[in-house]
């Protein structure tokens, strides 16, 4: 999936004969009567979706994020919530990564947890989202410092009823993974994911009426050379076939593990070995 | 340019003719003389410049000039004979001729639409002028752009314009389809036919699912031996249980559908070898490669500053004005108008729409309440068509599908369905060709 | 039909008045209806059935059918019934009000069933 490329939206706007259409006018208006109402902090804090979801501001327990530093991209609109290309990135290392949907049936989309330096903070991934909304990313730096962006996303077809077509039972667990075998030393390179499963969201019914059990897979995890890397903790709005594209450096050869578990317990394992230049 | 001197009667036939006369003193009780008379003196002589001459554009300047003669209309379009996109996949599939698929400007000129072969370069939105290829600038009034889509030759590694000459992506109709149909011809009964289809959103939804369904058809009469795989950025796809329905009923096995989670996903082209390498590195090997590639709005949307980020239009859903520039509307693939598709009927049903809202704001008015609807024809086999429909209006201050209107084709219906859909859709293209350029097929 | 009074416009467009003037039985309004004026209305049916109602075959013609008829029809679609040949009718006709139909059913039968003058096609 190709991403938006913020420099186009640069050059469209900043032509010297662009127009302000009225409407952006009426905004800017409104924008300044608000803060004429409630005074500069108040319309801030009112504009910080984080500090207005229930599960963000509980972790964020107080603490005053910092707007710069961790970015998201997200389609504006997507025609197809079921499975909506994300990627959530930082500038500075984090221990941890949080992404949350505001108006899905549950608020939690991800947790990625940064073990190694030689994961680095960027990571792609495919969600389902309900309906229009603002997705938020929260980080948390090994200070203890947070870093908090939101994107807002307009879906034209809802997204969380599995698909018809889901892959058989005896298909499910089959990991596929992309990793290059041989590398230099430190050498940045892309890790992609995936793993064929459902992702059952326990909202779902089936043809007789009766709701489908929910079954995720829950966890994911990268090891090299017996070092643990990246966790990852996958809640109901990860896509069907849950699906991760990362960057890292390896800086030690040896094996490669990913291990994906279902919540029940069921595992599935890949190895592979990484020789380094 | 000639202009032929369109009359009061004319406009009124535009209302409907003698009958609306009547129905117009009937329900209004106002004689059809009270509303005769100079005609729109509000926006007499305004101008407007239409650019593109497809699907969108061409209905807006005739509906515009149905409805308000007094208009000097101009519409931009460097081509002198449109070929229209919608049916080459039946050309491919052996079911139309191409010439079939051309379109004059001969109508539109008879209208009084002024109609100049040249192409946009550039939009001046403070100025309110368009400039010409040849330099020349074009004042205008209001501006409707429906300028369909460009390819994005930077987004598909290896998919650039030379790759273009050897796997053609025929997403625009003219050389592309006529490379892609003699590379069909000249393939060995046996080969593999790969296409390649991208990520929403993209021009014509159904169209690379009617594209195979078509080539299989032309596979099954010629070279019966061939494959053919669909290599998917998507998971999901537009009447995708009834094209797989169609597929299996008509072709048995012949078409094989690799999904994004299948690693459907082509992330590099080696056009010399016809080779394509997806996400988890797979390659595959065809004998005749088609590419459709991501796109965005034609060049000329980014030039007049109205598309965003994603390469797109976002719009004023009651109008299809842009949200971002004044006095330009903007119709057709271009626009971010989901959940309306990118087709040529949706094209069509916003080129009238804006028609409307063009002679309103000339005249000071509000933009009428807007009403779309679409329908999508797939042919999959000579006897064989589907369809995927819509009712659109705004709800909540968005384009929405009217609950409980639209939908697909039943599954499962009887052959004398699915041969009907099909009969349908030819007819439809004879009636939307005369409602978009006034010409019969 | 009891003709309902003109709704007061404000300054606009002559032709455009006109057309929301012949609306005028539809403009009464009722909670589900839009003003979509009726040549607008009209216009998306055009994209099948030609711009002046004049539909290609098998494409039903429906200028200048009678109104009672084309009532009696699109209401059926409407609810669901899917008469003769049609297919797509009744997913489309799901879409709009009783009102709309009325009107649309009004506006084909006041058409001319063969071109009335060739105005378009003669230069
Ligand atoms: C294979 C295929 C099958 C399809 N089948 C169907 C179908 O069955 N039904 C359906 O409804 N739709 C179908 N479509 C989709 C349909 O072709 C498009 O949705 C439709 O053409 C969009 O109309 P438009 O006016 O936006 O663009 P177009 O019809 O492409 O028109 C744009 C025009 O603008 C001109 N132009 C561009 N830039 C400039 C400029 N700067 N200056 C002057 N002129 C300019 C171009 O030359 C072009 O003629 C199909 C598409 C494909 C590719």
């Amino acid at each position: 999936m190709k991403h938006l490329r913020r420099e186009q939206a640069l050059t469209a706007v900043t032509r010297e004969r662009f127009v302000l259409t009225r409407t952006v006018i009426v905004a800017l208006l409104a924008g300044v009567a608000l803060l004429a109402l409630f005074g500069p902090a108040d319309a801030a804090a009112a504009e910080r979706p984080w500090q207005r979801l229930p599960a963000a501001s509980a972790l964020l327990d107080g603490a005053q994020p910092t707007v710069t530093g961790l970015t998201l991209e997200l389609p504006l609109v997507s025609d197809d919530g079921a499975a909506v290309a994300l990627t959530v990135a930082a500038d500075r290392p984090v221990d941890v990564i949080h992404l949350f949907a505001t108006r899905n049936p549950a608020p939690e989309i991800a947790v990625f947890r940064f073990l190694d330096a030689q994961v680095h903070p960027r990571v792609a991934t495919r969600v389902r989202l309900n309906e229009s909304q603002q997705v938020i990313a929260l980080a948390r730096t090994a200070d203890g410092h947070w870093l908090a962006t939101s994107r807002e996303i307009r879906i034209t077809v809802s997204g969380c009823l599995a698909r018809a077509d889901a892959p058989g039972a005896d298909a499910e667990m089959t990991p596929r993974v992309r990793a290059p075998s041989r590398l230099g030393r430190g050498e940045t390179a892309e890790l992609l994911a995936m793993i064929t499963h459902p992702m059952e969201t326990g909202l779902r019914e089936a043809a007789d009426g009766t709701r489908v059990t929910r079954r995720l897979v829950s966890r994911f995890e990268l090891s090299l050379a017996d070092t643990p890397l990246f966790k990852a903790e996958l809640y109901a709005a990860v896509s069907a076939n849950p699906f991760l594209r990362l960057q890292w450096a390896p800086t030690t050869p040896g094996e490669l593990q990913l291990r994906w578990v279902e919540d029940g317990g069921r595992e599935a394992l890949d190895r592979s070995d990484i020789t380094l230049r | 340019m000639t202009r032929t001197p369109i009359d009061r009667r004319q406009a009124l036939r535009w209302l409907g003719g003698a009958g609306a006369a009547s129905l117009l003193a009937a329900c209004g009780g106002r004689a059809p003389e009270a509303s005769a008379g100079t005609g729109n003196t509000a926006s007499r002589g305004a101008r407007v410049v239409v650019i593109g001459g497809g699907f969108g554009g061409a209905t807006a300047a005739r509906y515009l000039k149905r409805l308000d003669p007094g208009l000097h209309v101009t519409l931009l379009e460097p081509a002198e004979r449109f070929y229209t996109c919608p049916f080459t996949n039946l050309y491919l599939g052996g079911l139309r001729e191409f010439e079939s698929l051309g379109h004059d400007y001969q109508q539109l000129r008879r209208l009084g639409v002024n109609v100049v072969h040249a192409l946009a370069e550039d939009v001046d939105p403070v100025g309110h002028s368009v400039t010409l290829a040849g330099g020349e600038r074009l004042p205008y009034d209001r501006l409707i752009l429906s300028p369909g889509i460009d390819i994005r030759w930077d987004a598909l590694e290896g998919y650039d314009r030379a790759a273009a000459e050897l796997a053609p992506h025929a997403w625009k109709a003219g050389a592309q389809t006529h490379r892609l149909k003699r590379q069909l011809e000249a393939m060995e009964d046996g080969g593999t036919f790969v296409l390649v289809a991208p990520a929403n959103p993209f021009r014509c939804p159904p169209g690379p699912y009617e594209r195979v369904s078509q080539i299989a058809h032309y596979f099954k009469t010629h070279k019966p031996r061939s494959k053919i795989l669909l290599l998917d950025a998507k998971d999901a796809f537009s009447k995708q249980g009834l094209f797989m329905d169609g597929w299996r009923e008509l072709y048995g096995d012949m078409i094989e559908w690799v999904g994004l989670s299948g690693d459907g996903r082509v992330v590099r082209v080696d056009a010399d070898r016809l080779e394509v390498e997806t996400e988890f590195g797979t390659l595959h090997r065809a004998d005749v490669l088609n590419v459709v590639p991501p796109q965005r709005a034609g060049f000329i949307a980014e030039r007049a500053g109205v598309t965003d980020a994603s390469g797109w239009v976002p719009v004023n859903p009651r109008d299809f004005s842009s949200a971002q520039v004044e006095d330009v509307y903007v119709i057709g693939d271009a626009t971010e108008a989901a959940p309306m598709p990118k087709s040529g009927f949706c094209a069509n049903a916003q080129g009238k729409v804006v028609a409307f809202a063009a002679a309103a704001s000339l005249a000071g008015d509000p933009a009428p309440e807007p009403v779309w609807a679409n329908t999508c024809y797939s042919v999959i086999g000579p006897d064989y068509g589907i369809t995927v429909a819509g009712v659109y209006r705004v709800i909540d201050g968005q384009i929405a599908e009217v609950p409980g209107s639209g939908g697909v084709s039943p599954r499962g219906a009887d052959a004398g369905f699915r041969r009907r859909e099909a009969r349908y859709a030819a007819a439809w293209y004879q009636a939307i060709c005369e409602d978009t350029w006034g010409t019969v097929v | 039909m009891t003709p309902s009074p003109a709704p007061r416009m404000p300054a606009i467009g002559l032709l455009l008045s006109s057309l929301l003037i012949v609306g005028g039985p539809a403009s009464a309004q009722s909670p589900e209806d839009h003003s979509t004026p009726p040549a607008l209305l009209a216009a998306a049916c055009a994209n099948c059935h030609g711009s002046d109602g004049r539909g290609a075959w098998p494409i039903a013609s429906i200028a200048g059918r009678p109104y009672t008829e084309l009532l009696r029809q699109l209401t059926a679609y409407r609810n669901g019934e899917s008469l003769d040949d049609a297919t797509v009718m009744p997913r489309l006709m799901a879409g709009y009000s009783a009102t709309e139909i009325e009107t649309l059913a009004r506006w084909f039968s006041s058409l001319p069933v063969t071109p009335e003058t060739a105005a378009e096609t003669t230069p």
